[in-house]
């Protein structure tokens, strides 16, 4: 077991992420990307990533919408990636990266609109910002010595910058697949993958548990989000036929009506289900 | 306290799967509850918004207090942990009292009572002439509501080392006192303080109590009053706080007939 990890810590983690994102570029043809094409391959959308559809909340990291976008989460991988590599090893690196974009899909299915798409490595990326933040946090003489050095606090400027920018209208960036990513890698980083200068006393043992707890949780209700309308008009259409007039599928349609958010009914399209119907052909067929 | 942010996560992590489990039973009282919990989760963040900012605003000792928190997590946070890892360290190979003091002033600073309990007696069973050792005790007693041991503990430090912490044993050793009941003895020994070291803005919120409780009303005023002065130069977050907290009482009590003359000497 000590060999394999050994073995495994010598894996180029950065480089085959970096070959993920141009791999799968290019299988999307990054000049001329289509959201069907996306969607094949992974794109996060809420009301596709229940269930069986799971897989897209880490594919979706590895997704790129159109060279510019691939290019510049690549020049953010490969300037943060072989240096924290380094730092924690192969294996705790691959786990930051994949952990942290879990986070920012969890954030996006949280926040968003169940029809609302999102695809992308930097939710990761921030993740790995938080990670180096994490082990200067853990390597310094105190948690907050990391801001006496001026390359840390140019690291926060950036982050700033990077949040404002997500919030003028005329870039498509998600500050929440940041945010989520970056509240994910930094604490696990902290609690878990960098060296620790002291052993933790009970509140660190607790705030692990805690943590681990909430990421569980939260991926499990992204999977099964059972007081999310689309769901619950997915569940009810999916009962057996000998149950469509049973208590059960009664009980589903009535929620997914009371979730339902107000602009269904400013839709005009009739009730909850055939709502759900109408956006779900819509993203399955859409090129 | 420090548990409230845990609580606080540890309830959205249990919170999926109480969704989940309602959902089992009933799927319209999961979807319902969620909506309620939104409702008043939104209700209760504005709520405590408002109220805060309020509070801010119309009650001292809550912008005081938060100041004197923030203070203290701090320099609870910046403190040295690689000396406190060192100070650990040498204790393994070797226990005296003089390391078993380091860990626990290291400890002390960074407000960890868990260490301090365990460090701070060791230290004195090993050497009880230590002033600093006894001293630490008495503040480990003190948070721990001991507080006649305390009194006792912050006494020795005063008679091992007159002034001791730059009065600051003296002082809580009469606090100590009045928060064990012995009322009287607090106000001998808040009078022997004044003596000999001066007053201060705890100091004097301190005498004020312990006046307040043995029915002085008149004096306690006056020490209130004291308390609440604002000096020119500006007050560590401490003396701050009992600024604060002696202005509301001044409030309540009413102003003495005579006119106070000044803060802290």
């Amino acid at each position: 077991m000590k060999t394999l990890l050994e073995q495994a810590d010598e894996t180029p983690v950065t480089l085959l992420v970096a070959l993920a994102y141009v791999t799968l570029a290019f299988l999307t043809h990054p000049f001329e990307a289509t959201y069907g094409q996306h969607r094949e391959f992974g794109m996060l959308v809420p009301m596709l990533s229940t269930g069986e559809g799971c897989w897209r909340l880490l594919a979706s990291t590895f997704l790129h919408d159109g060279i510019v976008h691939l290019l510049l989460n690549l020049f953010g991988l490969l300037s943060l990636g072989p240096a924290l590599e380094r730092n924690l090893g192969s294996v705790r690196f691959a786990a930051l990266y994949l952990l942290s974009g879990l986070g920012g899909s969890l954030a996006c299915v949280l926040w968003y609109e169940p029809y609302e798409a999102v695809l992308g490595g930097s939710g990761a990326l921030f993740g790995l910002v938080g990670g180096v933040l994490g082990c200067q946090m853990q390597a310094g003489r105190n948690v907050l010595s990391f801001l006496e050095y001026d390359g840390s606090r140019r690291l926060l400027g950036w982050l700033v910058f990077a949040f404002v920018l997500g919030l003028l209208p005329i870039v498509n960036i998600s500050n929440t697949g940041h945010a989520g990513g970056l509240i994910t890698g930094l604490p696990l980083t902290f609690l878990f993958l960098a060296p620790r200068r002291e052993s933790g006393g009970p509140l660190v043992h607790a705030w692990r548990v805690t943590f681990v707890a909430l990421l569980v949780t939260t991926t499990m209700w992204s999977i099964t989000p059972v007081t999310r309308w689309d769901w619950l008009c997915e569940q009810a259409s999916n009962q057996p036929i000998g149950q469509l007039r049973s208590q059960r599928t009664a009980g589903l349609l009535r929620a997914a009506t009371i979730a339902e958010p107000a602009g269904i009914r400013m839709s005009g399209i009739g009730n909850t289900v055939d709502y759900w119907r109408a956006m779900k052909q819509q993203i399955l067929e859409a090129e | 306290m420090r548990w409230l942010p845990l609580a606080l996560v540890g309830f959205g992590a249990a919170l999926p799967v109480v969704l989940y489990l309602l959902h089992r039973y009933d799927p319209v009282l999961a979807v319902q509850s969620s909506l309620l919990l939104r409702q008043w989760t939104l209700l209760l963040v504005l709520a405590a918004a408002a109220l805060s900012l309020l509070g801010l605003l119309l009650y001292p000792p809550l912008a005081a207090g938060l100041r004197l928190w923030i203070e203290r997590t701090r320099i609870a946070w910046s403190s040295d942990r690689v000396a406190l890892q060192r100070a650990i360290d040498e204790l393994k190979h070797f226990e005296n009292a003089q390391r078993h003091l380091e860990v626990a002033r290291l400890a002390w600073i960074r407000r960890d009572f868990r260490l301090l309990a365990n460090h701070a007696p060791r230290a004195v069973a090993f050497d009880g002439q230590l002033p600093s050792a006894r001293y630490l005790l008495g503040q480990h007693l003190l948070e721990n509501h001991s507080y006649q041991a305390a009194a006792e503990q912050f006494a020795a430090a005063e008679r091992l080392d007159q002034g001791h912490a730059f009065g600051s044993s003296s002082l809580l050793c009469a606090r100590a006192k009045f928060l064990s009941g012995d009322v009287d003895g607090a106000l001998a020994a808040f009078e022997s303080h004044q003596r000999e070291y001066g007053s201060s803005h705890r100091s004097n919120f301190f005498h004020g109590e312990a006046l307040q409780a043995a029915g002085k009303l008149e004096p306690a005023r006056r020490a209130f009053a004291e308390a609440a002065v604002q000096p020119e130069r500006r007050l560590t977050a401490e003396e701050n706080y009992y600024r604060a907290q002696a202005r509301v009482r001044s409030l309540r009590l009413g102003q003495p007939t005579a006119t106070p003359t000044g803060g802290a000497s």
